[in-house]
């Protein structure tokens, strides 16, 4: 079903109109209507009259003829005139009835004069007339039409009995007045014999009534014509209006989606405006807070730098203090008097001193000197590298869970470098790849708690697995034609390009605020930075492999010293 | 506005229907009045001619007459373009005038019928300014006084009343009964004198019943043929025998009257007869005779209505009685008197005719001048077949009714104004004689304009310079009268029968007094020319 999409109201109130214009149609076609109406009254009057004309004419010329003819000096109308005025004056007669009587044969007498031509001369008159009967009604003296009485003149010819009645008219008319019933005409006559105008007449009234029929047909189809013409264009223009309305609505609905449309985009945009000046307004604040962090970190920095120069101190204090008891622990040992196991202790003690000693000298020489300020000389790196996991490893194992291999190529792989720096720096990446290692675990131990299963052993055993896993670092040692390839890897979490590409930027670091780095002096975005400016005094090339969760490789390649 | 264009042009279309159907007279779309008095143009004045609806033929011949008058009065122009109308309801005029005057004198036919009547007229042309100058009718005695009684009665017009200038009602008395008509048969009444109803305003131009009846008898007792006396004093006068004296002594003249009592005319001249006979035959009686006195007898007939030839029953039963009458004395020539129109006395002698195949040898019957002279020379051959009506008649004429112009092919006469046979000539030139009188009258005052009065024509009518009118309004008699004598031949044997031919004879009077014949011949309607069906 096609349903209307306006409503009932807005029917009505296009039906309502649209009833109320055919009103409005025939009031406005009410006055063509009514002239229109006169005219065909007054062409059906002439018609009627012209149709009848003969007719009229006849019973005007018998009216003119007893009206104006004088068989002496009065007309038959004047002799009724005196003898109904001789009665009124006289009603009961009684005064001079001879009079009366002589008034009433008088007028009998003018009647009788003027039928008699036709019959004398019948035949032979214009009109060809044939009186049959002249009659006057005379209303009684008092007004009592019972007691009336007539004069009448009779023709001895009969009258015409096959021929239709029709054809013998009658005239009646009141010759004292019009509506003065006292005295009344009346003539029964017959005119013409053989009139061709009469029979042209009466062609004319045929056609007259075929032209009326005609007339009266066409008023009805051209009424029915108007009547379907005005029902069709009210029902185009109730059509239309509907069309009409219909789109008007339509467009309304348009319009009130498009608006809807604009608010919503309004809205859009302002919530963009709003989310925009947010971003601005988290980027301002990211800017302030970078400002601050770095203002911070400079802090920092300037803090560490003063703890430097304090852990510089305190170092140069605890050497020297350590002096002492070195040179004591000596005499110890030079005294004789031990035993073997107190003498294995004491060297052990002197040895342990001697690496705190030693420590405390690297120490001083770290927190003395900046990454720029090298001080170049030919190291060998592969003992570098063996030293540097034996520190750490052990800890690594212990407190890292992170095992730490060496894969040294045999033989010494000497290159030109800033001992202090480059011990730091491989200690840095061994730190990186901690955190890395940490992450994984982290990110498994997350997918085992995420995981969905219902079974709680299952889980606990994802759980489990996922806290026993071992981090591995390898630090690998190589040599190509021209370069010493130096290369730390793990497992961990890997980098995605962006970590990847800007891992180097000082102050970059995905571990700040991670309470997974809780305790461990990580975050500062400085280690890698570190590793970059070191590697850069080193005119050494760093390459970086990683995905995430594919773990990271940085590969170092020095270049070979040349021969002196 | 916009919203009323419609509402207001169905008011505009719809008011003027309705109003027709409550009857309310709208100009332009009410039907013509049959009867409104036309408007008179500035300068102009009108004469309003009265006459009945069927007198169209009577009209035609007053319009030649004015032709005619326009021969009598160098000047006078004519514009008769308005004279017959298509309509017959309409008001015909015929307007003269004078080269170098403006103003026209306008002569118009109101119609009277059954339903307008002389008094309808009078008050509709007494609301109407200005009034005319005169009115113009009486036809015959009867309309005559209705016509002085309505004038008499309208006292209030819009100007001076207007003059009533009588054509040819001859009756000195009419009876002026109580009702509009005056007749008798209406209500009581007495005699009154008819230029006295509506005095010092009325002028007859016709002579009267009084100048007619002088007229005739004086015309019948100076003919021999015709005097009325006895057949035996016929024969003695013939012999010359001494006992012609004698027997005169002891004989009458017969004198016989029909009094149709509807026609003021009839009865009138009957009087006017009885008044002038003893006159008459002292005037013609020998010296050495004793005065005459004359047997009179008369029969009343109520009214005059009638067929053609069909008597009615009164008519039938006087001359019945008149018949009778005669018979019972001796063989003699008795004067019979028929004071009326044609179709009365035409019955009325057929009856007699009827009666006695040898009544033209006894009877010489006088009429007056209503009949007119038309009756037998131009419509004879059935309104007056003189084989059946064989009895000599005298007719009076106030003009010549046989100046033909063929008379005098010399004389250039224009086609409107021509006269010609067989119609008589005496009613144009009548009607001519009124024109120029009233004409001259009329133009009287020096001016561009008409500048006339009824008052100024009626001191001019009166003038005795005129010569026309006496000082009463009638028509100065004596001279200009005339007598038409229709004498049947009958057959020379003793029955006497009627032929179809008879002697005619015009007369005119003479200042003298004496009759002169003006024509003489023979009326033969058998012998009609072909081609001619008014013989």
């Amino acid at each position: 079903m096609n349903r209307s999409p306006l409503s009932e109201t807005t029917v009505q109130a296009i039906a309502i109109p649209a009833r109320r214009a055919v009103w409005k149609y025939v009031g406005g076609l009410a006055p063509v209507v009514i002239l229109w109406g006169i005219l065909v009254v007054w062409l059906a009057m002439v018609l009627m009259a012209r149709a009848n004309w003969s007719e009229n004419a006849d019973r005007a010329a018998i009216r003119e003829w007893l009206d104006e003819a004088r068989n002496f000096r009065k007309t038959l109308p004047e002799l009724v005139k005196e003898y109904v005025r001789l009665r009124d004056d006289d009603p009961s007669g009684t005064s001079d009835p001879k009079r009366l009587e002589i008034k009433r044969t008088e007028i009998a007498e003018h009647m009788r004069s003027l039928a008699e031509p036709t019959r004398a001369y019948v035949n032979q008159l214009p009109l060809f007339p044939e009186i049959y009967r002249i009659q006057i009604d005379l209303a009684a003296a008092n007004r009592k039409p019972t007691d009336g009485d007539s004069i009448e003149w009779v023709s001895t010819v009969p009258r015409p009995a096959r021929q239709k009645e029709g054809q013998i008219r009658l005239l009646e008319y009141e010759p004292l007045g019009k509506d003065d019933r006292r005295a009344i005409i009346r003539c029964e006559y017959r005119v013409h014999a053989f009139n061709k105008l009469q029979q042209q007449y009466e062609d004319s009234r045929r056609e007259s009534f075929v032209a009326g029929a005609l007339l009266l047909t066409a008023t009805a189809l051209a009424t029915l014509f108007v009547y379907r013409f005005l029902m069709r264009e009210r029902h185009r223009e109730v059509a239309r209006l509907t069309a009409v309305a219909e789109k008007e609505h339509r467009e309304l609905e348009l319009l009130q989606s498009l608006w809807k449309q604009d608010e919503a985009e309004k809205a859009r945009r302002e919530l963009k405006g709003k989310l925009l000046q947010q971003q601005l307004e988290t980027a301002d604040l990211s800017r302030r807070t970078a400002e601050a962090e770095k203002a911070a970190l400079e802090m920092k920095s300037q803090l560490y730098a003063s703890i430097g120069i304090m852990a510089g101190s305190y170092a140069h204090n605890i050497k020297n203090l350590l002096v002492r008891p070195n040179d004591l622990l000596v005499r110890c040992i030079d005294a004789n008097g031990l035993s073997g196991e107190q003498e294995g202790m004491l060297h052990e003690v002197r040895s342990t001193l001697g690496t705190v000693t030693e420590r405390l000298q690297q120490i001083l020489r770290t927190v003395s000197r900046n990454p720029g300020n090298a001080e170049v000389a030919r190291i060998d790196l592969n003992p570098l590298i063996l030293a540097t996991v034996q520190t750490w490893s052990e800890m690594a194992w212990d407190k890292w869970k992170v095992r730490i291999v060496a894969d040294i190529e045999p033989g010494s792989l000497e290159i030109d470098g800033d001992l202090s720096h480059l011990q730091q720096t491989i200690e840095n990446l061994i730190f990186n790849a901690r955190d890395a290692t940490f992450e994984m675990r982290n990110h498994l131990r997350e997918i085992a708690r995420k995981e969905n299963t219902i079974d709680p052993i299952i889980r606990k055993q994802r759980l489990i697995e996922a806290a026993s896993w071992k981090g591995e670092i390898t630090l690998s040692t190589r040599r190509t034609t021209e370069n010493a390839v130096l290369e730390v890897s793990d497992n961990g979490i890997g980098m995605t390009e962006a970590v990847k590409a800007n891992c180097l930027r000082t102050h970059f670091t995905t571990k700040r605020d991670n309470a997974l780095y809780e305790g461990y002096s990580a975050g500062m975005g400085l280690g890698l930075s570190f590793v970059a400016v070191v590697l850069e005094h080193h005119h050494a090339m760093l390459e970086i492999e990683s995905a995430p969760l594919k773990g990271a490789s940085f590969r170092v390649e020095f270049p070979m010293p040349t021969a002196k | 506005m916009k919203r009323l264009r419609w509402p207001l042009l169905i008011a505009v279309v719809c008011l003027p229907v309705a109003l027709l159907a409550y009857g309310v007279r709208v100009p332009g779309l009410t039907p013509t009045l049959y009867a409104a008095p036309m408007s008179i143009p500035p300068g102009d004045q009108e004469i309003a001619w009265f006459n009945t609806t069927t007198s169209g033929a009577n009209w035609e011949r007053f319009v030649s007459g004015v032709h005619r008058a326009s021969l009598l009065l160098p000047g006078m122009t004519i514009d008769d373009s308005a004279a017959f109308l298509d309509q017959t309801t309409a008001v015909p005029e015929v307007v003269i005038g004078m080269e170098g005057r403006t103003g026209k004198l306008r002569i118009r036919w109101y119609k009277l019928s059954s339903d307008h009547r002389s008094v309808f007229w009078m008050k509709l042309l007494a609301q109407r300014d200005p009034a005319p100058l005169a009115i113009v009718g009486g036809g015959s005695s009867d309309r005559a006084r209705d016509m002085a009684w309505a004038l008499a009665r309208q006292t209030e017009w819009n100007g001076e009343r207007p003059l009533f200038l009588i054509t040819n009602a001859t009756a000195e008395k009419v009876h002026s009964g109580a009702g509009e008509t005056g007749n008798r048969d209406d209500g009581d009444g007495d005699d009154s004198d008819l230029l006295q109803i509506y005095p010092n305003r009325s002028f007859r131009f016709c002579f009267n019943n009084r100048q007619m009846a002088e007229a005739m008898l004086d015309f019948v007792w100076q003919s021999p043929n015709l005097r009325p006396q006895s057949f035996a004093g016929i024969a003695m006068q013939a012999v010359g025998s001494g006992l012609l004296s004698t027997y005169a002594l002891q004989h009458k003249p017969n004198i016989c009257y029909v009094d149709w009592d509807d026609d003021p005319y009839s009865s009138d001249l009957i009087g006017q007869c009885r008044d002038a006979l003893p006159r008459v035959l002292q005037a013609y009686r020998p010296p050495a005779w004793p005065p005459v006195t004359a047997s009179i007898s008369g029969w009343q007939v109520p009214f005059s209505v009638g067929g053609f030839y069909t008597p009615n029953r009164a008519e039938e039963e006087a001359a019945d009685s008149m018949i009778k009458e005669i018979r019972r004395l001796p063989p003699q020539r008795s004067l019979l008197i028929v004071p009326t129109v044609p179709s009365p006395a035409r019955r009325f002698l057929r009856v007699l005719a009827a009666s006695s195949p040898t009544i033209g040898r006894e009877l010489v019957a006088i009429n007056g001048d209503g009949m007119g002279v038309n009756t037998i020379l131009r419509d004879g051959e059935f309104a007056w077949p003189i084989r059946g009506m064989p009895i000599p008649l005298v007719l009076f004429t106030h003009n010549n009714p046989i100046a033909w112009d063929e008379a005098n092919p010399a004389r250039a006469i224009p086609a409107a104004a021509a006269l010609t046979p067989p119609s008589s000539t005496d009613d144009v030139l009548h009607f001519a004689e009124i024109v120029r009188t009233l004409t001259e009258a009329a133009f009287a005052n020096p001016g561009d304009t008409l500048g006339t009065s009824a008052d100024e024509i009626a001191s001019r009518f009166r003038d005795p310079a005129s010569g026309f009118f006496d000082a009463s309004g009638n028509r100065r008699g004596g001279t200009g009268e005339y007598v038409m004598l229709l004498k049947p031949l009958i057959e020379a044997d003793e029955i006497g029968i009627g032929m179809p031919e008879a002697r005619v004879e015009v007369w005119r009077k003479t200042r003298g007094g004496e009759w002169q014949l003006v024509r003489a011949w023979l009326l033969d309607q058998t012998r009609r020319p072909i081609g001619r069906a008014n013989g």
